[in-house]
């Protein structure tokens, strides 16, 4: 009965030692008084140990007298016991109350202000403001108004798209996304379109800077294709004309080159397949094993006796207690887990083998080309072998991309 | 037949008619037996004997003695005694004849 128990501590109950010549009259009479006793055991045939609630002691002093019993308190418990421990100890006292209230008092501000999310705006000048708007380390949290400050924040940072506050104990959270800005042109930078890759140019289209390839050159790698220094054009007659100036003439322009150089570039992807295919799969039937390592003793919480399965692959995962400064919980908990495997065999037509191995290379080819790239030819061939069981696939795929990449000098 | 028979009679006859239970029409006593560890009398007239191997009970129908060992009165109230411990036997004891039932 919790109930009673938690009646019994508030009120206050004690153990009391009964000694007489028939200690049952005494118990006979005192519930029939009206008084709750509880876990009455015998000591000897005149001795009983037994509980009673603090205010009936003084009519169970009567009850003994009538007969002809003696008791002695043994123990005391509940909170009025407590109570008056606790009112010798006052300072003691006083300092749980000032803790508690303390930490409520201190609970009910707002300590940390994170700030994420912020690329463009310094830490600082978000700071900055959110501390015009109200939001400021030491404020109340009732205070706080996050709405108001949200909106603040998105009017006075105009590359701001969106700002979200939240708090959680006294740590206040302001996210921040900023609009996603076109990148401002750096001019004052040189730089040459070079290519990246090899490739035989098919297009041209120059912003800025001097063309130093053509259409069906084939390229390397690391090759200019825009130059960013543009030498003058040179006109016969201006040379005879401007001789004295020949040296300010002959001055090279450098520039950002800037252009788009489409070229068709070649991918390779090899795939091969077996007629007969041998392997390992899994069956889907997995076993686990939980063990609890304390110290240096592990214990087997949950664990099949033995792996049931013939081939398997295991999987082990660790949960760790977090540590706290350099003391780490002996405890971890060990998850084992046993997939089962199973040996196949198929064996495939050539049409199939090829179509497999077909697949595999176009998924090798299809890795390597990059997203803008349009793909303007594919083509398969089969490589002869010895082995007849073997059938081997290459693949070649021709793209049409933008080739071109910028590199300062 | 005396008056005080003749209630009684008529007070079975009423619990057998009406189909209630005996406990609270006669002032019977209501024992419950958990296990072997605990049993609860209720009715009950108070105790005549309490030993860690025997617990003798004044009841309506009788002396009524529990057996077993290290027993402890786990709470006593006017209406039920629940008593905790290794219990071995119950005994009813009606104007001398005895009725063991456990």
């Amino acid at each position: 009965m919790p109930f009673f128990s938690i009646v019994s501590y508030l009120m206050g109950y004690v153990v009391i030692l009964v000694k007489g010549k028939s200690p049952e009259k005494f118990i006979n009479l005192a519930f029939n008084e009206g008084i709750v006793l509880w876990d009455i055991t015998s000591i000897s045939k005149d001795k009983l140990l037994l509980k009673v609630r603090l205010s009936a002691v003084r009519t169970l002093r009567q009850v003994a007298r009538k007969t002809n019993c003696r008791f002695w308190i043994q123990k005391r418990t509940g909170a009025p016991f407590l109570y008056s421990r606790i009112k010798r100890r006052k300072s003691m006292a006083l300092g749980i109350v000032i803790f508690v209230l303390g930490l409520y008092f201190l609970s009910s501000f707002i300590w940390l202000i994170e700030i994420t999310g912020n690329h463009y705006y310094s830490s600082s000048e978000v700071l900055g403001v959110a501390a015009e708007a109200g939001l400021k380390r030491g404020i109340l949290k009732n205070q706080l108004k996050p709405r108001k400050i949200e909106r603040v924040i998105q009017n006075r940072l105009p590359e701001v798209a969106w700002v979200g506050i939240s708090v959680k104990g006294t740590k206040v959270s302001v996210e921040i996304v900023e609009k996603d800005r076109v990148k401002k042109e750096k001019n004052n930078i040189h730089a040459h379109v070079i290519a990246k890759k090899t490739g035989i140019i098919k297009e041209i289209l120059v912003i800025n800077g001097q063309v130093n390839v053509q259409e069906e050159d084939t390229v390397v790698p690391g090759q200019i294709l825009i130059s960013g220094i543009v030498l003058p054009v040179k006109k016969p007659e201006e040379i005879l004309e401007k001789e004295q100036t020949a040296e300010e003439a002959e001055k090279p322009l450098y520039v950002h080159a800037k252009g788009v150089v489409r070229a068709r570039v070649w991918y390779n992807g090899y795939g091969e397949a077996y007629l007969k295919e041998k392997g390992q799969r899994y069956t889907g039937r997995t076993a686990t094993r939980i063990s609890l390592v304390i110290g240096f003793k592990e214990l087997k919480i949950f664990n099949p006796s033995s792996i049931p399965f013939a081939e398997y692959k295991k999987e082990v995962t660790k949960k760790k207690l977090p540590s706290w400064r350099s003391f780490k919980p002996p405890v971890e908990l060990i998850k084992q887990k046993y997939y089962e495997l199973e040996n196949y065999e198929c064996i495939l037509s050539r049409e199939e083998a090829r179509q497999k191995a077909r697949q595999k290379a176009w998924a090798k080819a299809k890795k390597q080309v990059p997203e803008q790239a349009v793909i303007i030819r594919q083509e398969t061939k089969e490589i002869a072998g010895n082995k007849e069981e073997l059938v081997r696939i290459r693949m070649l795929v021709e793209t049409k991309e933008d080739i071109g990449t910028e590199k300062t000098f | 037949m005396n008056r005080q028979d003749m209630a009684k009679h008529l007070k079975q006859k009423v619990s057998e008619v009406l189909e209630l239970p005996g406990d609270v029409v006669l002032n019977l006593p209501k024992v419950t037996l958990i296990g072997g560890v605990k049993v609860f009398i209720e009715n009950h007239r108070g105790i005549i004997e309490y030993t860690t191997l025997r617990v003798r009970i004044y009841t309506t129908a009788g002396e009524l003695t529990v057996y077993g060992d290290k027993l402890k009165i786990r709470s006593i109230i006017p209406d039920e005694i629940c008593i905790e411990g290794e219990i071995k036997g119950l005994l009813l004891n009606k104007d001398g004849q005895e009725y063991a039932f456990f």
